[in-house]
C-alpha cells in the first residue's frame, strides 16, 4: 500500500486570490453593488446549495453537464451555477404578495464544472440584478443601462454592449407554421448559424434529425390529423400487447406516431424558416442601421413580429442613458433556451466572444415555472467578476501591512500594549501585535516594511509611556501611553516635514 | 524510488462477466495467476514475483487505481470512462484486451414504436415536460456517461434514477421510463421488452489494463511491471489468429520453391537433409493468418511436401511495439 503523504494541492480549475487580487475583488464588488443600489436594487442572499432540480428546471441543457451536484440521503443537491434561479425561488417563496416591480440584487460565488483545459475557473463570483414584475421598454432599457453603469463604476468604459432579441425571433418563427417544438429546436441553433465551421449546412443536418418520419415498418397511411384514425391506431397498439409501455399510454404513442408523420411533411416550411433564421443570424450593426434591415427581412419572408416596435423603443430609451458602444446582433444565441425577450452581453474590447463581462435577458416564463401564482414578467443580468478584473488589468494595491508593530517586552506589559493598539485602531490605523521578542519583531518589521515599532517594557509601563522607533530613520522617542491621537498628529507633521 | 524489493499491487475482477475471462486471458498470455486459496482475495503471479494480486469488483478497481491504492488493474473500459475524467491520475495502458466486449446503450420499451432515435427521445422528453410536467426518468448505473451523452444530444429534461441490478425491470415497474445499461448480446433487453436505440450507443467497451499515473512515474517497479505485462499481452494478442506453418518439401533448388510460394512473401526456405530420402530437400517456414491456411497447405502438398505442421502460436513479438511506444508517450506527456 502507498503511503499517502504527498501534499494536498488545490483542485484543478480553482484559483486562490492573494491579497492584491482579493482586495481588487472586494473593491469591484462594492463598486458594482453601489451602481445597482443607485437604481434602487435591494440586496438579498440565497444559499450556494439548492435542490439540483432548481437549476436544471431553469435551463437544463445549459447546466446539466456542468452542475456540481451530489446526493445526500436521497436528496439531489447542486452548487449554484448562477444566481438567477436562486433569486427566482426566493421571490416565489417570500415576495409574491409584495408590490411590484421588485428590484433585487445578490452577490456571491457560482460554480461550474468547465471541461478540463478551458481557461475559465470553476468557481467565480457574480453580482446579479433582477427586475421582477415589470415588462416593456422601460424595464428592458433600465437593465441594459445598469449593466453599463456597473461596468463604468468598476472602471471599464470601453465595453461593447451586444443586444439580441430571442422573443422577436420566436414570434417571427411562428409565421412558418412549424410546430412549437421545432421552433425551439431551430432557435437553439441560432449561434451555430453564424459560428465559423458550422453554418447553415450543419444546422440543417441537426434539425432534420427531428424530421425523420417513422420508419416503414411502423408507418401507416394516416389521413391528416384524423382523430378516428388516431384512436384506432391506439387500439391496435393496445391489442399488440408489446409489453409494459413505461409510463406512456398507447394513445400517447399513437398520437406521437402521427405527429412524426405530419412533421415529415413540414420539410418545405422548415427550409423556408431556416433560410429566414440564417439571414437574421448574420444581421448585426448599430441600432439605427439594424432596425430598418430587420423590417426588410421580416417582410421579405412574409412574417411578422409585434415585438419590433417595443424593441425600437427600448433602444431609443437606452440612448437617453448615454451608455457606451451598443451593437444589435440578432444572432446572439446566449440563453435562447429560457429567454423570452431581449438577451444581451457586454464584452471587453480585447476579449473574444467568450470574454463576457456581463450578460442577461428577459425571462417571462420562469417564475410561473417555479410556482408563481400568476404570470410574472422578469428581466435580469449578472456581472462576471473574474472577467471584469482581467479586463481592468491595472494592478490593484492591497491594503498594506501594518503601520505599527507593538512589542510587549514582558507578559506584564501586554495589557498596556493591547490598550494602545486598540486606541490606534480606533483612530483607523493598521496595528499588529508582535508575537516574538524585540529582535524577532525588528526583523519582522524590516521585512514587511512596517515603518513604526512601539516598545513597551517595565520602565515605560511604570512611567506611563512607550518608546517608538522609526525604522527608516533609526530614531527613537518616548510618548505618553494614553495619547494615541497626539502621536498620530506628531507623526503626520514630521512625515510632512521630511 | 528504485527499491528492489518494492511490491506492485494489481487489481483483478473478483466477480461478474470479467472475472473468469481475465484469469484465462492472463494465463493465455503466460502470466498465470496462482491463487493459494480460492476463498482468499489475494493471489500472485509466479512469473512476476514482486506483483501482489488483489481481487476486487470492477468499479472498485478503477476507483482504487484512481486514488493510488492499486498500482495497476484490469477492468472494463466502461467503468473507466464513468469514473475518470482527463484530470484523473489514470493511464489506460492497454485499451483493448480483446475480451469482455459489451456496450452501454439507451433502451426504450419495445412498445414505444415512435421512438427509434435519440432525436425521438429528445422530443418525447419535451412531451413529458409539457404533458406530464415531469422529467424523463432514466435508470442507470452510469450517471456520468449517461448525463454527458444525453446533454450532448440536446436532451435536457431528464432525471437519473440510480439502480443496482435488475435495471431492465425499471420501466415495467414504473420507477423509470427508459434505461441506460450494459448489454453484450441484447438478449436480456429483449426478454424484458426493451429495445436499444439505433444511435443510442453511449460507449463500446471491453476489458482494459489501467495504471495510476503518479505511481507509474514515481515507482520504477510499477513502470517495469506495466511494461512487462504490456509485452506479454501484446505478444499474445498479436499472435491471435496467426499461425506458424512448417513443412519439409523436395525441390530442384531454393529459387524454384520460392517461385512456387511467391504468394506468401516473408516465407523462409532452409536447405535440409531428409534421412533416407534422396534429392535436395528444404524446410519451409511461413507465418500466416487463418484465412490463408488452406491455400498454403495445398501449395505445399502440390510441391510434394510432407506433413504440414501448424503448432499453436503462443506469442508474436514485433521488433518494436506500438503500444509500448504509445504508453511511454502517455507517461511522458503526463
Amino acid at each position: 500500500m502507498t503511503a499517502n503523504n504527498h501534499f494536498i494541492s488545490r483542485p484543478i480549475g480553482l484559483r486562490d486570490k492573494l491579497s492584491a487580487q482579493a482586495a481588487a475583488l472586494t473593491r469591484t464588488i462594492a463598486q458594482l453593488e453601489d451602481a445597482l443600489t443607485r437604481f434602487a436594487y435591494r440586496p438579498v442572499e440565497t444559499p450556494a446549495l439548492e435542490s439540483a432540480e432548481l437549476f436544471l428546471t431553469k435551463s437544463g441543457d445549459e447546466w446539466a453537464n456542468r452542475l456540481f451536484s451530489f446526493e445526500m440521503y436521497g436528496r439531489q443537491i447542486g452548487l449554484r451555477p448562477e444566481l438567477t434561479a436562486g433569486i427566482a425561488r426566493l421571490y416565489v417563496e417570500n415576495f409574491q404578495h409584495h408590490p411590484k416591480p421588485l428590484r433585487l440584487r445578490a452577490t456571491g460565488p457560482v460554480f461550474r464544472y468547465e471541461s478540463p483545459g478551458r481557461a475559465t475557473s470553476r468557481q467565480f463570483p457574480q453580482v446579479d440584478a433582477e427586475l421582477i414584475g415589470a415588462s416593456g421598454p422601460a424595464a428592458d432599457s433600465e437593465i441594459l443601462a445598469l449593466t453599463c453603469r456597473g461596468l463604468e463604476a468598476a472602471g471599464i468604459t470601453d465595453y461593447r454592449l451586444v443586444i439580441g432579441h430571442v422573443g422577436l425571433i420566436l414570434s417571427a418563427l411562428r409565421g412558418f407554421q412549424l410546430d412549437q417544438r421545432i421552433q425551439r429546436v431551430l432557435l437553439a441553433q441560432l449561434e451555430n448559424l453564424r459560428r465559423e465551421g458550422r453554418g447553415i449546412g450543419y444546422v440543417r443536418e441537426q434539425v432534420e434529425r427531428f424530421y425523420a418520419g417513422p420508419s416503414e415498418e411502423v408507418s401507416a397511411e394516416a389521413p391528416n390529423g384524423d382523430a378516428a384514425f388516431e384512436s384506432s391506431l391506439s387500439h391496435i397498439l393496445e391489442s399488440l400487447r408489446l409489453g409494459p409501455v413505461g409510463n406512456r399510454t398507447p394513445a400517447e404513442i399513437a398520437a406521437r406516431l402521427l405527429k412524426k408523420q405530419r412533421r415529415a411533411r413540414q420539410k418545405p416550411e422548415l427550409h423556408r424558416a431556416l433560410a429566414f433564421l440564417n439571414e437574421l443570424a448574420h444581421l448585426s450593426g448599430k441600432p439605427g442601421d439594424v432596425l430598418p434591415e430587420l423590417h426588410r427581412i421580416l417582410g421579405a419572408h412574409g412574417v411578422h413580429a409585434g415585438e419590433i416596435d417595443a424593441f425600437a423603443q427600448t433602444l431609443d430609451l437606452l440612448e437617453a442613458y448615454e451608455v457606451g458602444e451598443v451593437t444589435v446582433e440578432m444572432g446572439l444565441g446566449r440563453g435562447v433556451a429560457y429567454y423570452t425577450g431581449i438577451n444581451f452581453a457586454a464584452y471587453a474590447p480585447a476579449g473574444g466572444p467568450n470574454a463576457q463581462l456581463a450578460s442577461g435577458g428577459r425571462y417571462d416564463e420562469l417564475l410561473r415555472l417555479f410556482g408563481a401564482n400568476q404570470e410574472t414578467p422578469a428581466i435580469g443580468m449578472a456581472f462576471y467578476l473574474e472577467r471584469i478584473l482581467d479586463a481592468l488589468e491595472t494592478a490593484h494595491d492591497a491594503p498594506g501591512h501594518a503601520r505599527f508593530l507593538i512589542v510587549a517586552l514582558d507578559g506584564a506589559d501586554r495589557p498596556a500594549a493591547i490598550r494602545l493598539a486598540e486606541a490606534l485602531r480606533a483612530e483607523g490605523e493598521r496595528v499588529e501585535m508582535a508575537e516574538r521578542g524585540i529582535r524577532g519583531a525588528l526583523g519582522h518589521a524590516d521585512k514587511l516594511e512596517i515603518p513604526y515599532v512601539i516598545l513597551i517594557g517595565e520602565d515605560e509601563r511604570k512611567a506611563g509611556t512607550f518608546a517608538l522607533r522609526k525604522m527608516t530613520a533609526h530614531e527613537q522617542f518616548t510618548w505618553p501611553l494614553d495619547d494615541a491621537a497626539g502621536l498620530l498628529e506628531k507623526l503626520t507633521t514630521t512625515e510632512a516635514a521630511s | 524510488m528504485t527499491n528492489s524489493d518494492e511490491r506492485v499491487t494489481i487489481g483483478l475482477p473478483s466477480k461478474g462477466a470479467l472475472a473468469d475471462p481475465t484469469l484465462e486471458f492472463l494465463s493465455s498470455c503466460g502470466m498465470k495467476v496462482k491463487q493459494p486459496n480460492t476463498r482468499q482475495y489475494t493471489a500472485n503471479i509466479p512469473i512476476m514475483p514482486r506483483v501482489d494480486v488483489v481481487f476486487q469488483r470492477v468499479n472498485d478497481i478503477i476507483l482504487k487505481v484512481v486514488d493510488g491504492t492499486l498500482d495497476l488493474g484490469i477492468t472494463g473500459l466502461d467503468v473507466v470512462a464513468e469514473h475518470t475524467d482527463p484530470e484523473s491520475e489514470v493511464i489506460v495502458v492497454y485499451e483493448d484486451l480483446q475480451y469482455g466486449g459489451c456496450k452501454l446503450v439507451l433502451a426504450v420499451p419495445e412498445a414505444w414504436l415512435d421512438v427509434e432515435t435519440v432525436a425521438d427521445l429528445v422530443d418525447v422528453a419535451l412531451d413529458f415536460r409539457e404533458q406530464k410536467e415531469r422529467n424523463l426518468r432514466v435508470a442507470t448505473k452510469y450517471p456520468n456517461l449517461t448525463r454527458s451523452f444525453l446533454t450532448r444530444h440536446g436532451l435536457a429534461h431528464f432525471t437519473l434514477v440510480s439502480a443496482e441490478g435488475a435495471m431492465e425491470a425499471a420501466p415495467a415497474m414504473g420507477y423509470a421510463d427508459i434505461i441506460c445499461d450494459i448489454t453484450a448480446t441484447g438478449t436480456t433487453l429483449r426478454e424484458n421488452n426493451l429495445r436499444p436505440l439505433a444511435d443510442g450507443t453511449v460507449i463500446d467497451s471491453q476489458a482494459c489494463l489501467v495504471g495510476n499515473s503518479r505511481r507509474l512515474h514515481e515507482s520504477n517497479a510499477v513502470r517495469q511491471t506495466a511494461l512487462t505485462m504490456l509485452e506479454y499481452i501484446e505478444g499474445a494478442v498479436a499472435s491471435g489468429g496467426r499461425y506458424m506453418v512448417e513443412a519439409d518439401v523436395p525441390a530442384e533448388s531454393a529459387a524454384h520453391l520460392a517461385e512456387a510460394l511467391a504468394n506468401w512473401p516473408g516465407t523462409v526456405i532452409l536447405p535440409a537433409t531428409m534421412v533416407g530420402a534422396g534429392g535436395p530437400w528444404f524446410t519451409v517456414k511461413a507465418e500466416i493468418g487463418t484465412r490463408e491456411l488452406l491455400a498454403l497447405r495445398s501449395a505445399l502438398h502440390a510441391q510434394g511436401g510432407q506433413t504440414v505442421l501448424v503448432p499453436p502460436m503462443r506469442y508474436r513479438f514485433a521488433p518494436d511495439s506500438e503500444s509500448r511506444q504509445r504508453f511511454l508517450g502517455l507517461l511522458k506527456h503526463e
